[in-house]
């Protein structure tokens, strides 16, 4: 704070800009000793940003020639500071205090007296202004911070917001007087948060201070991840106000959740890796047995007339013989990098053949229902290995049904991702051919779900799978760049979507939003 | 008659592979290994090699290459088993290198009978 002292005695003025040095150190004092060099001084810094808070007028002893002083101050001045007089006039005394405020009247402020009183006047100024400057401090704080704050009472039995900062209009997109409705939180948190609401609220009133996370809308609709941290406080009245911040963690969840998928895409690589290099040694040595005895049963039954009773040894040992080339081929599948052969397939007829297939080979009680949105997509591929992929799935849910009687729906659809939907599928945007698998079986739990693509894995007896299929299944539609969802019910059944990238947008142009007239094709 | 050298180190299999080779009219001749493949070459002029690739001591893609070397008029059908990490490359490097075809263990009769008839035509 600046002060423009005017004295009309330069020793005077020296004694007393000392003491007000000491007793307020913050105060920039300036010294004039005449009238014109004050006017001077106030006309050159009343433009300034710091120009002078005070004017401090000592030892003007009669109070005319004050009145005329301050007269000349504040004439054709718009911003005036505010005048203190120091005078050591007694009150009551002739000339004395009174004197003085008549000669100011309403121009100025009086002070009497004590050089103190006149230190704590400036004090008081400056806490003001310190004080304003830690408002603006914390204003401009809050609205750099990331977290949006908030004050809560507890009233009729839950807690109301009583002040929100106001970063939470950019930072969430709610106006603060959104927020400051009773139900906004409520209204807008995740419905299966709303349970944990009477547990929180009990943990926190027995702990003091509650750190939560939970999902909330936010004011586009969107879902985000948001980091809650509540202290509680306690009045002297005995009621509780609760004190918080909310942290938007959305992209620190998205960060973590694609962490935990590719640290289990990892390990199942790895496995895949080991496995493929032991299945791939074990292979070389079946062969060349089976090379052994596939031979040997030609030449025998080249030795024996073909009515002979051991014929029928032979044709059985052939048969096993056959199987067991098809599972090594299968296991084979996992020693050597799948690289599909590359032709360009139109996916509607491959699933028509093969289903017609399927119809020919599983029981009749079993309905198979095809349906085909009019896109018809064509993706880059090899026709084996993707009838490879329906004939496995198709398999399982046969398998899921356990012999009753069920359905299995194969749908084929046009998907365009976006940016939100690619990242979670984990794609590039584009357009994806999308066949869905579906079934009433019986079902999988969580456990089984999660590890449903590793190899080996299977939950039948032993002698009924390989767990192999789906593996392979999980193994082709990588090695033709898409992806494979599973989701599973007990009891419900278990749907399988598989986005193949298609090989021309042009080919799927109309394909988009038709989804909802398909074409169904009941082969039941 | 045809005189074959068949190179491989799995006795059984060499076993039935000479009785169907015999029965078929041709004249068989056996190694276990490459080197003794080599070296038979020297004192048994054959009509052709069928060799395995994935052989102790001397393997099958080393003897072809030696073969070549030294008998490049011997036609040379090679076989695997696969299977271990790359071998399925093993065969196709193998044709690259001069092997006349290719059969992939386990493999019926009548496969082999044409690779040698398209062999040796």
């Amino acid at each position: 704070m600046k002060v423009l002292h005017f004295a009309d005695s330069p020793h005077a003025a020296s004694r007393v800009a000392e003491q007000i040095r000491q007793s307020a150190p913050h105060i920039e004092i300036e010294t004039v000793v005449s009238l014109p060099e004050a006017l001077a001084r106030l006309e050159e810094t009343s433009d300034d940003p710091d120009h002078f808070a005070v004017v401090v007028l000592q030892g003007l002893c009669s109070s005319s020639e004050l009145g005329e002083i301050v007269q000349q101050l504040c004439d054709d001045r718009g911003r005036q500071p505010p005048i203190v007089v120091l005078s050591s006039a007694v009150e009551g005394a002739p000339g004395g205090h009174g004197a003085v405020t008549a000669a100011v009247k309403d121009d100025a402020v009086t002070h009497a007296g004590e050089l103190v009183a006149l230190a704590r006047t400036f004090e008081l100024a400056q806490a003001n202004a310190t004080l304003s400057h830690s408002v603006r401090q914390l204003q401009e704080l809050m609205s750099t911070s990331p977290a949006v704050l908030y004050r809560l009472v507890k009233r009729d039995g839950g807690f109301i917001p009583t002040w929100v900062s106001p970063n939470i209009e950019e930072i969430f997109g709610y106006t603060v007087p959104e927020a400051m409705l009773p139900d906004w939180w409520t209204s807008h948190v995740h419905p299966d948060y709303l349970e944990r609401i009477p547990a929180s609220e009990a943990l926190l009133l027995e702990r003091g201070r509650l750190s939560h996370e939970y999902q909330f809308y936010d004011g586009n609709g969107d879902l985000r991840w948001i980091h809650d941290e509540q202290r509680l406080l306690r009045n002297p009245s005995g009621t509780f106000e609760v004190v918080g911040s909310w942290n938007d963690m959305t992209e620190e969840m998205r960060l973590k959740e694609s962490r935990v998928t590719l640290e289990g895409e990892l390990r199942l690589a790895q496995k895949m890796e080991a496995l493929g290099t032991l299945a791939g040694g074990m292979a070389h040595e079946l062969n060349n047995s089976l090379a052994t005895i596939i031979g040997n049963l030609e030449l025998a039954r080249q030795d024996v007339a073909a009515d002979a009773p051991v014929v029928e040894s032979l044709v059985e040992i052939g048969k096993a013989s056959q199987r067991a080339k098809l599972l090594v081929q299968r296991v084979l599948a996992f020693s050597r990098p799948m690289q599909p052969a590359r032709s360009v397939i139109r996916l509607r007829p491959l699933i028509e053949e093969t289903m017609q297939l399927m119809r020919s080979t599983l029981p009749a009680d079993l309905e198979l229902v095809t349906s085909f949105d009019d896109s018809r997509p064509e993706v880059l591929g090899d026709p084996t290995q993707l009838d490879q992929v329906l004939v496995n799935l198709c398999s399982n849910a046969w398998q899921a049904m356990e012999g009753r009687p069920g359905q299995i729906d194969v749908r084929l659809t046009t998907a365009h991702t976006d940016d939100i939907t690619s990242a979670w599928l984990k794609l590039p945007p584009g357009h994806y051919a999308h066949m869905k698998v579906r079934d009433n079986g019986r079902g999988m739990d969580a456990g089984t779900r999660e590890r449903v693509f590793e190899p080996f894995f299977t939950t039948k007896s032993v002698g009924q799978g390989t767990g192999l299929g789906l593996s392979v299944v999980h193994a082709i539609v990588r090695a033709h760049d898409g992806v494979i969802l599973v989701e599973s019910e007990l009891g419900v059944g278990t749907t399988f979507d598989i986005y193949l990238p298609t090989t021309d947008a042009a080919a799927v142009v109309g394909a988009i939003g038709s989804t909802g007239d398909l074409e169904k094709d009941d082969r039941g | 008659m045809t005189a074959i050298l068949l190179v491989d180190d799995d006795e059984a299999f060499r076993t039935m592979m000479t009785r169907t080779l015999t029965r078929a009219g041709h004249d068989v001749v056996e190694a276990g290994d490459g080197r003794t493949a080599l070296r038979m070459l020297d004192s048994h002029p054959v009509d052709l090699m069928i060799t395995d690739i994935i052989m102790p001591d001397k393997e099958g893609i080393e003897t072809i290459v030696a073969v070549r070397k030294s008998h490049p008029e011997l036609k040379i059908i090679a076989m695997s088993g696969g299977g271990r990490v790359r071998a399925d490359d093993y065969l196709e490097m193998a044709q690259g290198l001069g092997a006349f075809r290719v059969l992939r263990k386990p493999f019926e009769s009548e496969e082999l009978f044409k690779a040698i008839r398209e062999a040796l035509p």
